[in-house]
Protein backbone atom coordinates (compact mmCIF):
# COMPACT_ATOMS: atom_id res chain seq x y z
CA UNK A 1 0.00 0.00 0.00
CA UNK A 2 1.44 3.10 -1.00
CA UNK A 3 2.73 5.39 1.64
CA UNK A 4 0.43 9.38 2.41
CA UNK A 5 3.94 11.05 2.45
CA UNK A 6 4.56 9.84 -0.87
CA UNK A 7 1.18 10.59 -2.68
CA UNK A 8 1.71 14.08 -0.99
CA UNK A 9 5.38 14.23 -2.23
CA UNK A 10 4.26 13.36 -6.03
CA UNK A 11 1.32 15.41 -5.65
CA UNK A 12 3.35 18.84 -5.52
CA UNK A 13 5.95 17.54 -8.18
CA UNK A 14 5.24 19.10 -11.34
CA UNK A 15 3.94 16.54 -14.23
CA UNK A 16 2.93 13.84 -11.40
CA UNK A 17 -0.38 15.41 -10.42
CA UNK A 18 -2.51 12.91 -11.96
CA UNK A 19 0.21 9.72 -10.97
CA UNK A 20 -0.48 10.96 -7.50
CA UNK A 21 -4.33 11.41 -7.69
CA UNK A 22 -4.41 7.90 -9.24
CA UNK A 23 -2.41 6.31 -6.09
CA UNK A 24 -4.99 8.38 -3.96
CA UNK A 25 -7.66 6.95 -5.69
CA UNK A 26 -7.01 3.43 -5.65
CA UNK A 27 -5.79 3.72 -1.93
CA UNK A 28 -9.07 5.24 -0.88
CA UNK A 29 -12.18 4.92 -2.65
CA UNK A 30 -13.23 1.68 -1.32
CA UNK A 31 -12.88 2.51 2.32
CA UNK A 32 -14.86 6.13 1.66
CA UNK A 33 -17.10 4.25 -0.92
CA UNK A 34 -18.50 1.80 2.05
CA UNK A 35 -18.37 4.82 4.78
CA UNK A 36 -20.81 6.85 2.46
CA UNK A 37 -22.67 3.79 1.16
CA UNK A 38 -23.96 2.26 4.54
CA UNK A 39 -25.17 5.96 5.37
CA UNK A 40 -26.59 6.18 2.09
CA UNK A 41 -27.94 3.03 0.99
CA UNK A 42 -27.87 3.75 -2.77
CA UNK A 43 -25.22 2.57 -5.18
CA UNK A 44 -25.66 5.57 -7.61
CA UNK A 45 -25.80 8.38 -4.58
CA UNK A 46 -22.93 6.73 -3.52
CA UNK A 47 -21.19 6.91 -6.32
CA UNK A 48 -21.84 10.92 -7.00
CA UNK A 49 -20.89 11.33 -3.27
CA UNK A 50 -17.48 9.58 -3.36
CA UNK A 51 -16.98 10.82 -6.81
CA UNK A 52 -17.87 14.72 -5.31
CA UNK A 53 -15.18 13.80 -2.40
CA UNK A 54 -12.36 12.72 -4.62
CA UNK A 55 -12.96 16.19 -6.72
CA UNK A 56 -13.07 18.69 -3.74
CA UNK A 57 -10.05 16.41 -2.43
CA UNK A 58 -8.16 17.03 -5.79
CA UNK A 59 -9.19 20.74 -5.87
CA UNK A 60 -7.92 21.17 -2.38
CA UNK A 61 -5.10 19.09 -1.63
CA UNK A 62 -2.31 21.60 -3.08
CA UNK A 63 -3.80 23.90 0.43
CA UNK A 64 -3.63 20.65 2.53
CA UNK A 65 -1.51 22.23 5.66
CA UNK A 66 -1.23 18.10 6.65
CA UNK A 67 -2.47 19.67 9.99
CA UNK A 68 -4.10 16.36 10.15
CA UNK A 69 -3.43 12.98 8.29
CA UNK A 70 -4.35 12.54 4.68
CA UNK A 71 -7.51 9.91 5.64
CA UNK A 72 -8.65 11.87 8.47
CA UNK A 73 -8.75 14.55 5.75
CA UNK A 74 -10.47 12.60 3.01
CA UNK A 75 -12.86 10.95 5.86
CA UNK A 76 -13.80 14.33 6.97
CA UNK A 77 -14.61 15.57 3.29
CA UNK A 78 -16.77 12.69 2.72
CA UNK A 79 -18.73 12.81 5.75
CA UNK A 80 -19.85 16.29 5.13
CA UNK A 81 -20.76 15.41 1.85
CA UNK A 82 -22.78 12.71 2.77
CA UNK A 83 -24.11 14.39 5.94
CA UNK A 84 -25.48 17.62 3.89
CA UNK A 85 -26.76 14.99 0.91
CA UNK A 86 -28.67 13.38 3.70
CA UNK A 87 -30.08 16.93 4.75
CA UNK A 88 -30.92 18.15 1.62
CA UNK A 89 -32.45 14.32 0.68
CA UNK A 90 -34.95 14.86 4.00
CA UNK A 91 -35.73 18.37 3.26
CA UNK A 92 -36.48 17.02 -0.36
CA UNK A 93 -38.21 14.37 0.38
CA UNK A 94 -40.40 16.22 3.41
CA UNK A 95 -39.90 13.13 5.62
CA UNK A 96 -40.17 13.98 9.23
CA UNK A 97 -37.45 14.39 11.72
CA UNK A 98 -38.57 11.21 12.91
CA UNK A 99 -37.21 8.30 11.27
CA UNK A 100 -39.54 5.38 11.70
CA UNK A 101 -41.22 6.67 8.10
CA UNK A 102 -37.83 7.13 6.59
CA UNK A 103 -36.94 3.70 8.37
CA UNK A 104 -40.43 2.48 6.26
CA UNK A 105 -39.24 3.95 3.02
CA UNK A 106 -36.13 1.79 3.31
CA UNK A 107 -36.98 -1.22 1.80
CA UNK A 108 -33.43 -2.55 1.88
CA UNK A 109 -34.17 -4.93 -1.39
CA UNK A 110 -32.06 -6.88 -3.64
CA UNK A 111 -33.06 -4.26 -6.03
CA UNK A 112 -31.03 -2.14 -4.08
CA UNK A 113 -27.93 -4.09 -4.25
CA UNK A 114 -28.71 -6.18 -0.35
CA UNK A 115 -27.08 -8.85 0.44
CA UNK A 116 -27.14 -9.27 4.40
CA UNK A 117 -28.78 -11.33 6.41
CA UNK A 118 -32.23 -10.16 8.51
CA UNK A 119 -30.27 -9.43 11.61
CA UNK A 120 -28.03 -7.02 9.25
CA UNK A 121 -31.13 -5.96 8.13
CA UNK A 122 -32.70 -5.15 10.99
CA UNK A 123 -29.85 -2.96 12.00
CA UNK A 124 -30.00 -0.88 8.73
CA UNK A 125 -33.13 -0.67 8.81
CA UNK A 126 -32.64 1.20 12.91
CA UNK A 127 -29.46 2.95 11.53
CA UNK A 128 -31.51 4.93 9.48
CA UNK A 129 -33.63 6.05 11.87
CA UNK A 130 -30.51 8.17 13.17
CA UNK A 131 -30.06 11.69 12.48
CA UNK A 132 -27.22 11.90 10.07
CA UNK A 133 -24.44 13.13 12.22
CA UNK A 134 -25.39 10.65 14.93
CA UNK A 135 -25.30 7.87 12.13
CA UNK A 136 -21.85 8.62 10.66
CA UNK A 137 -20.43 8.50 14.23
CA UNK A 138 -21.70 5.53 14.72
CA UNK A 139 -20.64 3.62 11.55
CA UNK A 140 -17.55 5.13 11.90
CA UNK A 141 -16.82 3.66 15.50
CA UNK A 142 -18.89 0.51 14.60
CA UNK A 143 -17.63 -0.21 11.26
CA UNK A 144 -14.77 1.33 10.73
CA UNK A 145 -13.56 0.64 14.36
CA UNK A 146 -12.18 4.25 14.17
CA UNK A 147 -10.91 5.50 17.26
CA UNK A 148 -12.73 8.66 19.47
CA UNK A 149 -10.06 10.61 18.89
CA UNK A 150 -9.99 10.31 15.04
CA UNK A 151 -14.02 10.18 14.87
CA UNK A 152 -13.78 13.66 16.77
CA UNK A 153 -11.09 15.11 14.26
CA UNK A 154 -12.97 13.77 11.24
CA UNK A 155 -16.07 15.49 12.58
CA UNK A 156 -14.77 18.61 14.14
CA UNK A 157 -16.09 17.78 17.44
CA UNK A 158 -14.24 16.93 20.84
CA UNK A 159 -13.91 13.41 22.07
CA UNK A 160 -16.32 13.73 24.81
CA UNK A 161 -19.04 15.06 22.53
CA UNK A 162 -17.85 12.09 19.93
CA UNK A 163 -18.17 9.74 22.63
CA UNK A 164 -21.80 11.32 24.48
CA UNK A 165 -23.00 10.94 20.25
CA UNK A 166 -22.21 7.58 20.30
CA UNK A 167 -23.68 6.60 23.02
CA UNK A 168 -26.57 8.11 22.43
CA UNK A 169 -26.83 6.16 19.11
CA UNK A 170 -26.26 2.80 20.69
CA UNK A 171 -28.74 3.64 22.77
CA UNK A 172 -31.53 4.65 20.52
CA UNK A 173 -30.19 1.44 18.06
CA UNK A 174 -31.24 -0.69 21.28
CA UNK A 175 -34.25 0.85 22.05
CA UNK A 176 -35.23 0.46 18.00
CA UNK A 177 -34.56 -3.03 17.99
CA UNK A 178 -36.04 -3.89 21.18
CA UNK A 179 -39.67 -2.11 20.28
CA UNK A 180 -38.95 -4.63 16.94
CA UNK A 181 -39.03 -7.57 18.94
CA UNK B 1 -23.76 -5.41 19.63
CA UNK B 2 -20.38 -6.00 21.21
CA UNK B 3 -20.62 -9.64 20.07
CA UNK B 4 -18.29 -9.66 17.10
CA UNK B 5 -19.31 -13.54 16.14
CA UNK B 6 -22.63 -12.40 15.80
CA UNK B 7 -21.67 -9.09 14.05
CA UNK B 8 -23.51 -7.93 11.01
CA UNK B 9 -22.17 -7.75 7.86
CA UNK B 10 -19.79 -4.91 6.93
CA UNK B 11 -20.22 -4.94 3.71
CA UNK B 12 -24.14 -6.60 3.23
CA UNK B 13 -23.99 -4.26 -0.30
CA UNK B 14 -23.14 -5.73 -4.04
CA UNK B 15 -21.21 -3.18 -5.99
CA UNK B 16 -21.11 -3.25 -9.73
CA UNK B 17 -18.29 -5.11 -11.48
CA UNK B 18 -15.29 -3.09 -12.15
CA UNK B 19 -16.70 -0.18 -9.96
CA UNK B 20 -13.32 0.73 -8.73
CA UNK B 21 -11.20 0.07 -11.38
CA UNK B 22 -13.59 2.39 -13.68
CA UNK B 23 -13.44 5.36 -10.42
CA UNK B 24 -9.93 6.49 -11.85
CA UNK B 25 -10.91 7.12 -15.26
CA UNK B 26 -14.35 8.69 -14.82
CA UNK B 27 -12.39 11.16 -11.99
CA UNK B 28 -10.03 12.06 -14.57
CA UNK B 29 -12.68 12.71 -16.95
CA UNK B 30 -14.51 14.98 -14.51
CA UNK B 31 -11.29 16.97 -13.79
CA UNK B 32 -9.91 17.08 -16.80
CA UNK B 33 -13.04 17.59 -19.06
CA UNK B 34 -12.71 21.07 -21.21
CA UNK B 35 -15.02 23.86 -20.19
CA UNK B 36 -18.26 23.90 -22.98
CA UNK B 37 -18.60 27.06 -24.43
CA UNK B 38 -21.48 28.41 -22.24
CA UNK B 39 -19.86 27.51 -18.98
CA UNK B 40 -16.08 29.05 -20.15
CA UNK B 41 -18.28 32.38 -21.20
CA UNK B 42 -20.24 32.31 -17.97
CA UNK B 43 -16.49 32.11 -15.74
CA UNK B 44 -15.08 35.09 -18.56
CA UNK B 45 -17.85 37.07 -17.40
CA UNK B 46 -18.64 36.64 -13.92
CA UNK B 47 -16.96 38.49 -12.36
CA UNK B 48 -17.66 41.73 -14.71
CA UNK B 49 -21.07 40.86 -14.40
CA UNK B 50 -20.93 40.89 -10.42
CA UNK B 51 -18.91 44.22 -10.53
CA UNK B 52 -21.70 45.66 -12.55
CA UNK B 53 -24.02 44.22 -10.02
CA UNK B 54 -22.83 45.63 -6.99
CA UNK B 55 -22.33 48.97 -8.48
CA UNK B 56 -26.05 48.92 -9.60
CA UNK B 57 -27.08 47.91 -6.37
CA UNK B 58 -24.84 50.79 -4.61
CA UNK B 59 -26.44 53.16 -6.91
CA UNK B 60 -29.77 52.08 -6.20
CA UNK B 61 -29.50 52.11 -2.34
CA UNK B 62 -28.36 55.64 -3.00
CA UNK B 63 -31.43 56.76 -5.21
CA UNK B 64 -33.44 55.29 -2.05
CA UNK B 65 -31.76 57.33 0.54
CA UNK B 66 -31.93 60.27 -1.72
CA UNK B 67 -35.62 59.63 -2.28
CA UNK B 68 -36.75 58.97 1.24
CA UNK B 69 -33.98 62.09 2.49
CA UNK B 70 -36.20 64.68 -0.22
CA UNK B 71 -39.19 62.94 1.31
CA UNK B 72 -38.39 64.36 4.56
CA UNK B 73 -37.27 67.97 4.06
CA UNK B 74 -39.84 70.55 3.42
CA UNK B 75 -38.57 73.50 1.48
CA UNK B 76 -39.70 76.54 4.27
CA UNK B 77 -40.51 78.97 1.19
CA UNK B 78 -43.04 75.85 0.14
CA UNK B 79 -44.38 75.65 3.67
CA UNK B 80 -46.88 78.10 4.28
CA UNK B 81 -45.41 79.50 7.29
CA UNK B 82 -44.64 82.91 6.92
CA UNK B 83 -41.79 83.54 9.42
CA UNK B 84 -39.70 80.40 8.04
CA UNK B 85 -40.12 81.49 4.84
CA UNK B 86 -38.95 85.24 5.57
CA UNK B 87 -36.10 83.96 7.55
CA UNK B 88 -35.08 81.69 4.65
CA UNK B 89 -35.64 84.48 2.02
CA UNK B 90 -33.15 86.29 4.45
CA UNK B 91 -35.36 89.31 5.53
CA UNK B 92 -35.12 87.84 9.27
CA UNK B 93 -32.49 86.94 11.57
CA UNK B 94 -32.68 83.31 12.78
CA UNK B 95 -29.89 83.48 15.45
CA UNK B 96 -30.09 84.53 19.40
CA UNK B 97 -26.93 86.88 18.75
CA UNK B 98 -28.78 88.30 15.49
CA UNK B 99 -32.23 88.84 16.90
CA UNK B 100 -30.56 90.66 20.14
CA UNK B 101 -27.48 92.54 18.26
CA UNK B 102 -29.54 95.80 17.02
CA UNK B 103 -31.04 96.12 20.89
CA UNK B 104 -27.24 96.40 22.31
CA UNK B 105 -26.85 100.29 22.99
CA UNK B 106 -22.51 100.57 22.31
CA UNK B 107 -22.39 103.42 24.73
CA UNK B 108 -24.58 101.88 27.42
CA UNK B 109 -22.22 98.42 26.81
CA UNK B 110 -19.16 100.85 27.95
CA UNK B 111 -20.57 102.75 30.92
CA UNK B 112 -21.71 99.18 32.30
CA UNK B 113 -18.44 97.83 31.52
CA UNK B 114 -16.63 100.58 33.01
CA UNK B 115 -18.82 100.57 36.06
CA UNK B 116 -18.31 97.11 36.11
CA UNK B 117 -14.50 96.74 36.09
CA UNK B 118 -12.99 100.16 37.80
CA UNK B 119 -13.26 101.27 41.05
CA UNK B 120 -13.97 105.24 41.36
CA UNK B 121 -13.67 107.17 44.61
CA UNK B 122 -16.83 108.41 45.92
CA UNK B 123 -15.69 111.89 46.79
CA UNK B 124 -14.47 112.37 43.07
CA UNK B 125 -16.71 110.59 41.43
CA UNK B 126 -19.47 113.51 41.09
CA UNK B 127 -16.44 115.88 39.99
CA UNK B 128 -15.74 113.36 36.55
CA UNK B 129 -19.42 113.45 36.01
CA UNK B 130 -19.63 116.94 35.76
CA UNK B 131 -16.36 117.83 34.76
CA UNK B 132 -14.85 115.70 32.66
CA UNK B 133 -15.20 114.45 29.46
CA UNK B 134 -14.74 111.25 27.73
CA UNK B 135 -11.40 111.54 26.25
CA UNK B 136 -10.26 113.44 29.76
CA UNK B 137 -12.04 110.30 31.48
CA UNK B 138 -9.79 107.77 29.93
CA UNK B 139 -6.59 109.72 30.12
CA UNK B 140 -7.46 109.79 33.81
CA UNK B 141 -8.08 106.16 33.72
CA UNK B 142 -4.84 105.06 31.50
CA UNK B 143 -2.62 107.40 34.42
CA UNK B 144 -4.24 105.57 37.21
Amino acid sequence: MTDDREILDALREEGREDYAFNLLVRKYSERLYWHIRRAVIDHDDTDDLLQNTFIKAWKYLPGFREDSRLYTWLYRIATNETINYLRSKRLRTMLPFNGQERAACLRLTEEQGFTGDEITRRLYRAIAQLPPRQKMIFTMRYFDELKFTEIAAIVNRTVGAVKASYHQAHTKLRQILDTED
Amino acid sequence: MNDTANRPDKYPFTVPEGYFRSLEDRLHGRIHAPLRGTALLVMRVKPALMLALMFGIIAGFGYIVSKVTGLLYTDPVESGDPIMAMIEEGWLESSFIYSYSDEIDVETAFNSSLENTVTIDEDISEEIESSLTEDELIEYLELK
